[in-house]
C-alpha cells in the first residue's frame, strides 16, 4: 500500500502554550502512532513530533499556527487525535 | 532570546555532587541562593518539586529542565552538570547529566516559554550535548554555549 502524506494546520489555544507538560503529552501521543509525524512552524522550523526537545524548541505560544505533517498507515488517525488533544482537551490544563 | 543574557558564567556548575532528585534540586537552589538571586531557598525547592510531581522534567537524552514560577523578580537560569548522572525519573529512564534550571517570576508566561524553546533548541543537538559533557570545567562549558549561541541566532 502506498503511503500518503497528509498535512493539517492546528493552532495552539491553551493560554500557556507548548510548555514542558503539554509538549510531553503531545510527544507521548505522537509516539503512539507508527506514522512519521513532523511539525512545521512558519517556513523555517521543522521538528519531529516524537522528540520532546524538538517540540519544546518550537516555543509555540497561544495563537501559534503549526502545520502537522504525517505519513504512514495511521496518519489520519494520528492527526485526528493530536488535534483533539490540542483543541478539545487543551492538554487537560 | 540570547542564552548568555540569562545565564552567567557563575551559574554554570561543572560538577554537581548529588545523586538523587531532591538532593540535586537542593544543591542547585543553594547555588542560586549564594548568588543572592532568591530569598527563600526552601520555598523555591518546594515550587520546583511541586512541578516535578506533575511529571518529571527529565525530558530524556540525559537532560532535565527543572523549572518553576516562583518568587523572583527576573528570570534566573542555572546550568548544572553531573558527571555520574542523577536518577530523575526521566521519560526515557536515562540518568540525567545536564540540568538546565529555570526560575521565572509568577506573573510571566511568555518569557518562560521562550527560554525553554531556546534551551531545547540548543540541547537537541547531540554533538552539543556531548561537548558539554566532555568540557573540562565550567569556563569551557560557558565558552561552548556562547559559541553555539552566536552561531545559531
Amino acid at each position: 500500500m502506498e503511503k500518503k502524506e497528509i498535512t493539517r494546520k492546528i493552532t495552539i489555544i491553551n493560554p500557556e502554550g507548548l510548555h514542558a507538560r503539554p509538549s510531553a503529552l503531545l510527544v507521548e501521543k505522537a509516539s503512539s502512532f507508527s506514522s512519521s509525524i513532523f511539525i512545521k512552524k512558519e517556513e523555517d522550523m521543522l521538528v519531529n513530533a516524537k522528540s520532546i526537545m524538538g517540540v519544546l524548541a518550537l516555543g509555540a505560544s497561544k495563537g501559534t499556527s503549526l502545520t502537522f505533517i504525517a505519513e504512514g498507515t495511521d496518519a489520519e488517525k494520528a492527526l485526528d487525535e493530536l488535534e483533539h488533544l490540542i483543541i478539545k482537551r487543551t492538554f487537560d490544563e | 532570546m540570547n542564552i548568555t543574557n540569562i545565564l552567567s558564567q557563575e551559574a554554570v556548575l561543572d560538577d554537581l555532587k548529588s545523586r538523587q532528585k531532591m538532593d540535586v534540586i537542593v544543591e542547585m537552589v543553594g547555588i542560586i541562593k549564594s548568588m543572592n538571586k532568591i530569598q527563600n531557598s526552601d520555598q523555591v525547592v518546594k515550587d520546583l518539586m511541586a512541578r516535578e510531581s506533575l511529571g518529571s522534567t527529565g525530558i530524556g537524552y540525559g537532560v532535565a529542565i527543572p523549572h518553576a514560577k516562583t518568587d523572583v523578580t527576573d528570570l534566573v537560569a542555572l546550568l548544572g552538570r553531573s558527571k555520574l548522572g542523577v536518577d530523575f525519573d526521566s521519560l526515557d529512564g536515562i540518568p540525567v547529566k545536564l540540568f538546565f534550571l529555570l526560575l521565572t517570576p509568577k506573573n510571566s508566561t511568555g518569557q518562560h516559554l521562550k527560554a525553554l524553546a531556546r534551551i531545547s533548541n540548543l540541547l537537541k543537538d547531540k554533538l552539543f550535548r556531548q561537548e558539554l559533557l566532555e568540557a573540562e570545567d565550567s569556563g569551557a562549558i560557558y565558552k561552548i554555549i556562547k559559541r553555539e549561541n552566536n552561531s545559531t541566532h
